[in-house]
C-alpha cells in the first residue's frame, strides 16, 4: 500500500479487479440483456415512483410560487425532486420525462442565478412532464419532441446563462 | 483482449449503493442483479455510508453527487485521504444527475475513478465496471490529490508540458520543482 507520505503514484491491485477478471458465468452480451431485463420489470414501480414525485413537484411549485424572489426552501426541494426524476426516466426509455425534467432543473438553477421567481415557467415545465411520463405517451406520442422541447427552451432562455452553468 | 471484448464476474463482488433516492437504489441493484452480481448493500444516507465503508468488507462504491445534500465528492475526497480506512483504495463510481461545470471539477478531483452521468444506462455500467476492472489506473497519493490518476491515456504530459508540476509548484510556494517526485509523473500503465 502506498504511504502518504512518499507521493507515489502505482497501481493499487484491489479485490474488485481480481474478482472481476475471473471467467465470467455470461457473456458480455447476456449480462447487458440481463441487466435490461430487470430494468423492464421494474417499470410498474418507475411508475408509481414518477407519480409521487411529482406530486410533491407539484406541491413544491405551488408553495414557492408565493414567494417572490428565489433562492428559498420550496424552490430549492423542487430542484431536488425534479433532479430526482430526471435521473430516472432515460434509464426506462422514458427519454421525454429526463428531457423535460433536465429542461426545468436548468430553469430552476437559472432562477435561483438570477434570483427571479417565474411560477408560469415552472408550472408549464410540470404540466409538460405530466403529459410525457405516461406510458401511453412513451408508447404512441414520444416521436417528434422538437416542438414541445423549443417551447420550453424559450421559457428556459428567458433567463441568462450563468457563470459555470449546465454541463 | 479489445475493449469492447472485456468481461467480468461480479458474483463475488460486494457493492455498496450510497443513493439517497430509494428509485436510484432499486434501479441501480436491479442491473447489478442481472450483471450476475450477489452481494449489494444499500446506504440511503451519508452518514449509513461512511459506517458501511467503515466496518470495511465493500468492493466497489457507487456514490450518488447528491449523497447528503452534494457531499458525495467530499466524502469520496476524505475516503482517499484517510490513510488508514480499510476501503481507501476501493474503485469509486460517482452518479449524478443535473450539474453545473463547478460540479463537474468537484467530481473530476474527488477521487472517483469514474463519473457516470444519470439516467444510467445498462450498457454504460457494464463498460464502465469493466474498464475498472480490466484498466487499472495509478493511483495518485499527494497533498494535491488522492485517488486514480485522472489522465485517461499513458501518453505522458498533454503536449509533453507537465503541468501537474506547476499545479504542485502554486500549491506549495515553498517546494522547488527540482524537489517534486519522479515517480508521481505519469508512467505507463504497462511499466508499472
Amino acid at each position: 500500500m502506498p504511504d502518504n507520505k512518499t507521493n507515489t503514484a502505482r497501481i493499487v491491485p484491489t479485490r474488485f479487479s481480481q474478482m472481476a477478471k475471473q471467467k465470467p458465468a455470461m457473456s458480455r452480451n447476456d449480462a447487458i440483456l440481463a441487466g435490461q431485463s430487470a430494468v423492464t420489470e421494474l417499470e410498474p414501480e418507475y411508475l408509481e415512483w414518477t407519480d409521487g414525485l411529482l406530486r410533491e413537484l407539484w406541491a413544491a411549485v405551488d408553495a414557492s410560487a408565493g414567494h417572490e424572489a428565489f433562492p428559498n426552501p420550496n424552490g430549492e426541494k423542487a430542484y431536488d425532486l425534479a433532479n430526482q426524476i430526471r435521473n430516472l426516466g432515460a434509464t426506462f426509455e422514458y427519454d421525454a420525462v429526463t428531457h423535460v425534467a433536465d429542461s426545468f432543473c436548468e430553469l430552476m438553477h437559472r432562477l435561483t442565478e438570477a434570483r427571479r421567481n417565474d411560477p408560469h415557467a415552472m408550472q408549464t415545465h410540470l404540466k409538460a412532464l405530466r403529459l410525457v411520463s405516461t406510458p401511453d405517451f412513451k408508447r404512441d406520442g414520444s416521436g417528434d419532441l422538437t416542438p414541445l422541447m423549443d417551447a420550453l427552451r424559450q421559457l428556459v432562455d428567458h433567463y441568462p446563462e450563468p457563470t459555470g452553468s449546465a454541463a | 483482449m479489445a475493449r469492447a471484448d472485456w468481461q467480468i464476474n461480479l458474483a463475488q463482488v460486494n457493492f455498496l449503493v450510497a443513493d439517497e433516492n430509494e428509485g436510484g437504489r432499486r434501479v441501480m441493484q436491479s442491473i447489478l442483479q442481472g450483471f450476475g452480481a450477489i452481494y449489494i448493500h444499500h446506504a440511503a444516507s451519508l452518514q449509513a455510508a461512511q459506517d458501511r465503508l467503515l466496518f470495511g468488507g465493500i468492493d466497489v462504491l457507487i456514490c450518488d453527487y447528491f449523497l447528503g445534500n452534494g457531499q458525495g465528492p467530499e466524502f469520496i475526497r476524505d475516503l482517499r485521504r484517510a490513510v488508514s480506512h480499510p476501503s481507501r483504495y476501493i474503485p469509486v463510481l460517482i452518479t449524478c444527475g443535473h450539474l453545473t461545470a463547478r460540479d463537474v471539477g468537484r467530481c473530476r478531483d474527488s477521487g472517483a475513478n469514474l463519473v457516470m452521468i444519470k439516467p444510467v444506462s445498462v450498457k454504460a455500467l457494464y463498460e464502465r465496471l469493466a474498464v475498472i476492472a480490466h484498466r487499472p489506473r495509478p493511483f495518485v497519493d499527494h497533498e494535491v490529490y488522492a485517488g486514480p490518476c485522472r489522465r485517461f491515456k499513458a501518453d505522458g504530459a498533454p503536449n509533453h508540458i507537465e503541468r501537474r508540476m506547476r499545479e504542485v509548484a502554486a500549491a506549495s510556494a515553498s517546494a522547488s520543482v527540482q524537489a517534486y517526485p519522479k515517480e508521481f509523473r505519469q508512467v505507463p500503465v504497462s511499466r508499472l
